[in-house]
Formats: C-alpha cells, structure tokens, sequence
C-alpha cells in the first residue's frame, strides 16, 4: 500500500478496515455515461434524419465531426474523473485512529483525523431501498474533538462497522487510560 | 469576411493540451495517493483505450476534408442596380 504518503502509520497499528464507497453508488455514473452517450447519438441520428445536407457539406460536417468528437472525449474524461474521485475518497480506520482522506474534483484534497479514544457516538444509517437492498449507508462519527462529526459515505455494511469502531474505541480508552501520565 | 477552415483545428489543439494536463493529474493522482489495485490499473486502461479510440475515429473521418477551404461568413454587399430594373 502506498498510505505513507498520507499516513505515517506508528509502529504498533494495524490497518482495520479500508473503506471506500460502496461499488453499487458507482453505477449511477455508469448510468449517467450511457446517457449522455446515447444523447450524443440521438443528437447524430436526428441531424441526419432532419438536415441530411450536414453531413454531406465539406464545411458543416468537418465542424460535426470536431464537435462529435469532443463531446465523447469530455464525457469519457468525466467519466474517468468520477472514478478517480470515487477511488480516491478512503476511510482508514486502525486499531488507534480514523483517518478521514477526501479528493474534492481534480485539485483539491483534505485529509483529517482522530484518535479512537475521542469517539464519543457512533451511528450507522441505510436510507433508501438501494441502499437497503446492497447493505450500504452512512456511519456518523460524533467527536469531543474540533471537527464534531466524522462521515463515513455510503459504504458498504455500515452496522457492522459501527459496531466494530465502538469496540476499537473502548479498546483504545482502555490502552491510553492504562497508559501511565 | 472569410477564413479557411483549418482555423477550427486552433481551439481544438487548445482542448487537446487541457485534456492532456487533466488525465495527467488524473493518473498522478491514482499513483500518489492510491495503493496499486487492478481495479485503478483496469479503468486507466479502458480510459486510455477509449481515448485513442475516439481519436482514431475522428481522425479517421476528417482526413479526406479540405482543411483550406474559406468559410465566408458576411457577403460582399453591392449597391449597384440591377439591370433588369432600368
């Protein structure tokens, strides 16, 4: 893993979960690809259908072409520009701490943090019937710290990770209140 | 006033650069700040592939244009009578 860069990962953690958004969220934009695809399509066919001299114009269909051409090269960057915005928000959460790492379009990015030990609530929701149906949602984190909420979006089984941060939570009271002062 | 047609090819260039700079960012970020996972390294390759692909096609279809044919926006206007109207 290349984590380092972001990370710098003490000698005694271990990496727990690894959480990105759920992969059924990613469809939508497969979906809205398709779309503006096919828009693009059916824009071509009713010019040929309508204005057939378009196409057979020097001038008119050399300006299509460009056009044509880039339309489909925008939405296939779109496209990958949403993958790479949907790889690149991750959540980390060790046996210490939750590190919260958020690509914000192509220049952009904040990441933040906070120790287990100030976790204060932890809930879990699935909205929705996709969102029931694939078993993902929203873990709310509730901090004593600055930032008071944490969120984790639309990621797969949010109440068994909800369960899990509450005992890394206790755990880690239990190691820093056993710690000496 | 007219002006051959190639002068489109000027702000295409321009979006070729832009288009360019943003998968580069695109990738520079995958490989900075991702782990390496076949999922990164398979959309990276089905974009690029889709990429050269649509280029290929465009290319393809504006090769036989006339690149230097003059597109005339505005007529000459003439205020000289016509014949007929004498």
């Amino acid at each position: 893993m290349q984590y380092g860069n972001i990370i710098k990962q003490k000698q005694y953690e271990k990496i727990i979960y690894l959480l990105r958004r759920d992969t059924v969220t990613f469809v939508s934009r497969i979906f809205l690809l398709v779309v503006l695809a096919g828009v693009g399509y059916g824009l071509y066919f009713l010019l040929k259908l309508l204005f057939p001299a378009l196409f057979i114009n020097n001038i008119s269909f050399a300006i299509l072409i460009l056009l044509g051409s880039v339309y489909a090269l925008s939405i296939w960057l779109f496209f990958y520009t949403a993958f790479v915005n949907y790889f690149l928000d991750i959540w980390i959460v060790t046996n210490d701490r939750i590190i919260d790492i958020r690509q914000q379009g192509l220049f952009a990015r904040t990441v933040a943090e906070l120790d287990l030990f100030r976790v204060q609530d932890v809930t879990s929701e699935c909205h929705g019937l996709f969102a029931t149906i694939f078993d993902f949602g929203n873990v709310y984190i509730q901090t004593a710290g600055e930032k008071e909420r944490f969120t984790f979006f639309n990621v797969p089984e949010p109440h068994k990770i909800r369960e899990a941060i509450i005992q890394l939570a206790d755990e880690d009271r239990k190691f820093h209140g056993s710690q000496p002062t | 006033m007219s002006f051959p047609l190639y002068y489109f090819l000027f702000p295409i260039a321009l979006f070729a650069l832009v288009y360019v700079i943003f998968i580069l960012m695109d990738v520079y970020h995958l490989i900075s700040f991702a782990e390496v996972h076949f999922m990164s390294f398979f959309m990276t390759f089905i974009f690029l592939a889709g990429v050269i692909y649509i280029s290929f096609w465009a290319w393809t279809l504006v090769q036989p244009i006339d690149w230097n044919e003059p597109i005339t926006f505005f007529q000459s206007i003439s205020f000289t009578p016509k014949p007929e109207s004498f």
